[in-house]
C-alpha cells in the first residue's frame, strides 16, 4: 500500500518541473522526441505527463480505465467524459470510437480544446513515418508514430481543420514523449522498400 | 560599504508560487505554444511586487525555473537597473540552486522588459517578456469580448484601417514600439513595448518566446521557427529605427563602436547627444573582443 510519505517520483515538484520543461520543448518543436526516463522512476511517460499538468482544477477522461485508483488519488483530478474533459487519456493502438468527440474550444476560447495524451509503444523508432511541418519546425521533421492507429491522424486532421479550434496531442510510449499541437501539418510519407 | 546582512533562505516552496499555481501557468503555457499568438487567460497571482512591475513575466519565469537553470534579467537591455537587479535577486532567493548571470550566452532563461538581446538566442534558451498591454486590438476596440471575437476570426480590418489612416495623416506609421505583429498567419500580437528594431527577431527564431501579462492575466507565445510579420503595406515596407547621422553615416556606439546594434540616445549636460548600445552585455562583449577599436578608454 502507498502511504502519503511514499510519493512516486512523477508527483514530486522537482520532477514535475523537469517533465514540464521537456513537454514545453516538445510542444514548441512538434515531433521532437524527449526521453523522460531520468525523472519518472519507471512510471509510464503518459502518467508523468498527466502528473506534471493535472490537478483538482482540470478534468481528465479515461474511458478505457488505463489509470489505477492510486493514480487518481495522486492526480486529484475529477473524472469526466470525453466531450467535457480538458485532458483525455487513451490507448493509441486502437482506433478512436466513432462517437469519440473531444472538446475543440470555441473561436474566442480555443485554449479549451482538449489535450489528448495517447499511449503508444515504439514512439520515434517503429511504425509508419509521417512528415511534419508548421510552427516550431524549421522545414520539416519526420516522426515514427509507433503503434498509433492511423485513424488517429485522420480524425485529428478533422478536429484541427478550422484553426484556432482543435486538439493538441501528446504521444507517449514507455518513457518518451512527442507533441503534435493543432498547428502541425502531418503528411504521410511514401513507404520506400 | 556597509556589510550586507546575510539573508536567511526564504521559507517558501521552490519558485515562490504554490504547486497548483505553477501547474495552471504550465497548462496555460503549453496551450499558448500550441496556439501561437493566442492570449490564454490565467489566474494571475498576487506577487511581492506591484502589478505593472513585471508580475506576468515573473510568474512565467517562476513556472519555468528548475535548480539547473541560469537566469538573466534585463530591463531595456540593462542587467543593473533596479527592476532587473531586484527580479534577479528574487529568483536567487526563492529558487535555490538557480544561477544568476548577466551574460546572454550563459543564460537558459532570460526575462526581459522591452528588449530582445542583440545576440541571436539559441534553441536551448527561452525569452520571457514582461507585457503591460497584451492586446494589439485595444487601440481600435474597447470591448474585450469583441476583441476576442475579432482575434478568433483573425479579423484585423480595423487595425489595418488605423495603419492606413496613419499613412494618410502623417505619411508614416506612427507606432514606435509595441508594433502589431502577425504570428503564423493568424493572430496579431502586441509584442510588448520592444522597439521596432527587435520585431524582426521574432520571425523564425531558434528560441522560444513567452509573453506574460500579469495585470491583464494573459499568456501568449511565439514558438521557434514560426513566421512573425509586422503589419505593413506592400508599398510601405516595415522599417526599423534609423541610426543615420546628419552626414549619412550609421552612428556607432560610443563605448564599443558597434554599428549594428540598437542605440540609446544619451543627452549630455552640454546638450551634446552621445549614442550607446542599449544591450549592455552585448556592448561589453563587443568592447572586449575589439579593444583596439575603442574610441576612448574613459568611456569603457
Amino acid at each position: 500500500m502507498t502511504t502519503a510519505l511514499d510519493v512516486p517520483a512523477v508527483y514530486c515538484p522537482k520532477h514535475r518541473q523537469r517533465l514540464f520543461r521537456q513537454l514545453l520543448d516538445c510542444m514548441a518543436r512538434p515531433g521532437s522526441v524527449a526521453d523522460l526516463a531520468a525523472w519518472i522512476d519507471g512510471a509510464p511517460a503518459a502518467l508523468a505527463v498527466l502528473a506534471a499538468l493535472c490537478d483538482s482544477e482540470v478534468s481528465v477522461a479515461d474511458q478505457q480505465g488505463l489509470l489505477t485508483d492510486g493514480d487518481w488519488r495522486f492526480l486529484e483530478s475529477p473524472q469526466s467524459t470525453v466531450p467535457a474533459a480538458r485532458f483525455i487519456f487513451v490507448d493509441g493502438a486502437t482506433a478512436p470510437a466513432p462517437n469519440f468527440e473531444p472538446a475543440l474550444g470555441a473561436l474566442t476560447t480555443p485554449e479549451q480544446g482538449a489535450t489528448i495524451v495517447i499511449r503508444v509503444s515504439g514512439l520515434g523508432t517503429t511504425g509508419p513515418k509521417v512528415r511534419l511541418s508548421g510552427p516550431g519546425i524549421a522545414s520539416h521533421r519526420d516522426l515514427a508514430l509507433g503503434t498509433l492507429h492511423p485513424d488517429w491522424i485522420e480524425r485529428r486532421a478533422a478536429w484541427c481543420r478550422f484553426f484556432p479550434l482543435g486538439v493538441d496531442l501528446i504521444l507517449c510510449d514507455e518513457s518518451r514523449v512527442a507533441a503534435l499541437p493543432r498547428t502541425t501539418r502531418v503528411a504521410r510519407m511514401e513507404i520506400h522498400r | 560599504m556597509r556589510a550586507r546582512r546575510r539573508r536567511k533562505p526564504a521559507s517558501y516552496g521552490f519558485g515562490f508560487l504554490d504547486e497548483n499555481a505553477k501547474k495552471e501557468l504550465r497548462r496555460a503555457l503549453l496551450k499558448a505554444v500550441a496556439i501561437p499568438g493566442h492570449q490564454v487567460p490565467y489566474a494571475s497571482r498576487e506577487m511581492p511586487i506591484a502589478r505593472g512591475f513585471g508580475t506576468g513575466g515573473l510568474q512565467v519565469t517562476l513556472a519555468l525555473l528548475g535548480d539547473d537553470d541560469t537566469v538573466k534579467v534585463i530591463d531595456q537591455g540593462s542587467d543593473v537597473s533596479v527592476n532587473a537587479a531586484n527580479l534577479r535577486k528574487f529568483f536567487a532567493l526563492v529558487c535555490p540552486g538557480v544561477r544568476e548571470t548577466t551574460r546572454t550566452a550563459d543564460a537558459t532563461v532570460i526575462q526581459t522588459r522591452h528588449r530582445i538581446p542583440e545576440q541571436r538566442l539559441r534553441d536551448d534558451q527561452i525569452l520571457v517578456f514582461q507585457v503591460p498591454y497584451p492586446d494589439a486590438l485595444v487601440v481600435v476596440e474597447p470591448s474585450a469580448a469583441k476583441r476576442r471575437e475579432m482575434h478568433g476570426a483573425a479579423n484585423y480590418a480595423r487595425l489595418w484601417t488605423k495603419l492606413y489612416e496613419d499613412m494618410v495623416a502623417f505619411d508614416e506609421i506612427t507606432i514606435s514600439h509595441r508594433y502589431p505583429t502577425r504570428i503564423a498567419g493568424h493572430y496579431v500580437i502586441d509584442p510588448s513595448p520592444i522597439p521596432r528594431w527587435d520585431v524582426p527577431k521574432l520571425n523564425m527564431a531558434d528560441c522560444l518566446y513567452l509573453f506574460g501579462a500579469g495585470r491583464e492575466k494573459r499568456i501568449y507565445a511565439v514558438p521557434p521557427h514560426t513566421p512573425a510579420e509586422p503589419l505593413s503595406f506592400s508599398d510601405v515596407p516595415f522599417r526599423v529605427e534609423d541610426f543615420t547621422d546628419e552626414h549619412g553615416h550609421r552612428r556607432a556606439c560610443a563605448r564599443c563602436r558597434a554599428t549594428d546594434t540598437f542605440l540609446d540616445e544619451l543627452p549630455g549636460a552640454d546638450g551634446v547627444k552621445t549614442y550607446q548600445c542599449s544591450d549592455i552585455d552585448h556592448c561589453t562583449e563587443t568592447a572586449k573582443a575589439e579593444p583596439c577599436e575603442r574610441s576612448s578608454k574613459s568611456a569603457a
